[in-house]
């Protein structure tokens, strides 16, 4: 259950707040907000929910118990699984995933070495955004994506917090199902959901999961090793993942991606992506609406196909 | 007569044996801190070599000790693999209270492996390295001290084991 792979990763007030929410309430909350001396938030479909002093659940931020410094460091240290070290690589680029492959971003005080990021120290905002397997959740979208005949190169595009990871991993789960190799590359663990190399999320029964790899290293060590006959790569943006991408297609392997944007002009408009794009490389551009509720396809030469 | 003779025996071979066992005790607190010192090297090795999660490492190096030493880091492993606390000095301070009664270390052993348990896991892993040598350094310096008291007081032992024995046979007699 959701609730227990949180409560397992959360400490102090933090803890003794997420213990109020029942687990059909988890169902519901996406976020948990963390911030040293403001308000817990618990961010959910019908809004924000806090928790009082009495330990009640509450709409009322003037009444919302605040947390402070020692339960920040009590729940990246349980977070971390008292590891710390372990996610030293993680941290550098903001974020641990805790247990269940919930992705919690950090914050705090930027150590910088040689001008790169060396570590965060003095954590002082978490953001827990909860991974759900929702099976099912692509259905009216896989029969644009892929036929007897091939799998089409896809682009899933939204804003954060959208489900395109849920959407991803479900693409990827069918896909697999109904045939053919896929191989995930989780470069932050959120798509099998597991930590430390063990996946956890039913992702299909031809698929390879190269966790915690970098996306660009990543799809050159699927193709060369596991021979897959589709990739699946979450948040692409820079032009190392575009030369990974680019070679991949050329090699034959289709590739199911998603990128943060708002539509299909706003990524056009990103230097890294426009060339792909204006090159035809994807046949598909799937934009989703906010947490699955509506969604557009489009077609290589982005004219809209279906809007549903 | 015969009975004076082995009376005498008697007490002669029972100094002897408490002589034997002050001896054993400051020989076991040597093995024990030496075991130790083992465990803080096959931590500052993980901490470089396989950066697994701290549960996994304390098992891990519990497998490969014996002792008390192996009883501290299997406890510790399992309070963390459990979550039974907040924070893994806790689990740590908590395994070497438990174990403490058990062992020959001194108060200031036990107090110096605390320290160790103080950054347990929240620094990152060059940092884990340096705290486990730190400890190591620890035990270094008390086992050359230890070991340099331990070949004076041996002879010595032994000495006033078989000395105190004639000693009370001689009063009794």
């Amino acid at each position: 259950m959701i609730k227990d792979e949180l409560l397992n990763s959360l400490g102090g007030i933090v803890k003794r707040s997420a213990e109020v929410f029942s687990n059909e309430d988890y169902e519901k909350i996406y976020e948990i907000r963390i911030r040293t001396g403001k308000p817990l938030i618990f961010m959910t479909n019908e809004g924000e929910y806090f928790v009082d002093n009495n330990f009640k659940k509450t709409r009322n931020i003037d009444n919302a118990i605040k947390v402070e410094k020692d339960d920040i460091n009590k729940t990246v240290e349980l977070m971390s699984r008292y590891s710390m070290y372990a996610f030293d690589e993680d941290v550098k680029r903001g974020f641990i995933t805790i247990r269940g492959g919930h992705r919690a971003g950090i914050v705090g005080r930027v150590v910088l070495e040689k001008g790169q990021v060396k570590t965060i120290k003095g954590i002082t905002g978490i953001n827990i955004r909860i991974s759900r397997e929702l099976k099912g959740c692509s259905h009216n979208i896989m029969r644009f994506i892929a036929d007897e005949k091939k799998v089409n190169n896809t682009m899933i595009i939204s804003p954060p917090a959208y489900g395109k990871t849920t959407i991803l991993r479900d693409i990827g789960r069918n896909i697999s199902n109904s045939g053919r190799n896929v191989c995930f590359i989780d470069e932050r663990s959120e798509i099998g959901g597991g930590v430390m190399g063990e996946v956890k999320n039913d992702l299909g029964l031809r698929t390879d999961v190269l966790d915690g790899c970098p996306k660009v290293f990543g799809m050159e060590m699927a193709i060369r090793s596991m021979s897959p006959q589709v990739i699946a790569v979450d948040e692409i943006g820079t032009e190392e993942d575009v030369k990974a991408m680019v070679q991949a297609f050329n090699s034959g392997v289709s590739v199911i991606c998603t990128v943060h944007g708002n539509d299909i002009y706003d990524i056009e408009m990103k230097k890294s992506l426009s060339t792909i794009i204006n090159e035809k490389y994807f046949d598909r551009y799937v934009v989703l609406g906010k947490r699955g509720s509506s969604f557009s396809i489009y077609d290589k030469n982005r004219s809209l196909i279906y809007k549903g | 007569m015969i009975f004076k003779i082995i009376g005498s025996c008697i007490v002669i071979f029972s100094t002897v044996l408490c002589a034997f066992y002050i001896e054993y005790c400051d020989k076991r607190r040597i093995d024990d801190l030496e075991e130790m010192k083992k465990g803080f090297n096959l931590f500052s090795s993980s901490m470089r070599y396989t950066h697994l999660p701290l549960d996994e490492v304390m098992k891990d190096i519990s497998k490969r000790l014996s002792g008390v030493s192996a009883e501290v880091f299997g406890k510790t492993g399992d309070y963390l693999f459990r979550y039974t606390f907040e924070s893994s000095r806790e689990a740590w301070d908590k395994s070497l209270n438990e174990v403490f009664p058990n062992s020959r270390f001194s108060n200031e052993d036990i107090e110096a492996f605390k320290y160790f348990g103080k950054t347990l896991g929240y620094l990152d892993y060059e940092n884990q390295e340096s705290i486990g040598h730190t400890a190591i350094d620890y035990i270094d310096l008390t086992l050359k001290s230890l070991r340099e008291r331990f070949e004076k007081m041996r002879k010595l032992y032994r000495s006033m084991g078989v000395l105190s024995g004639l000693l009370v046979v001689i009063i009794l007699f």
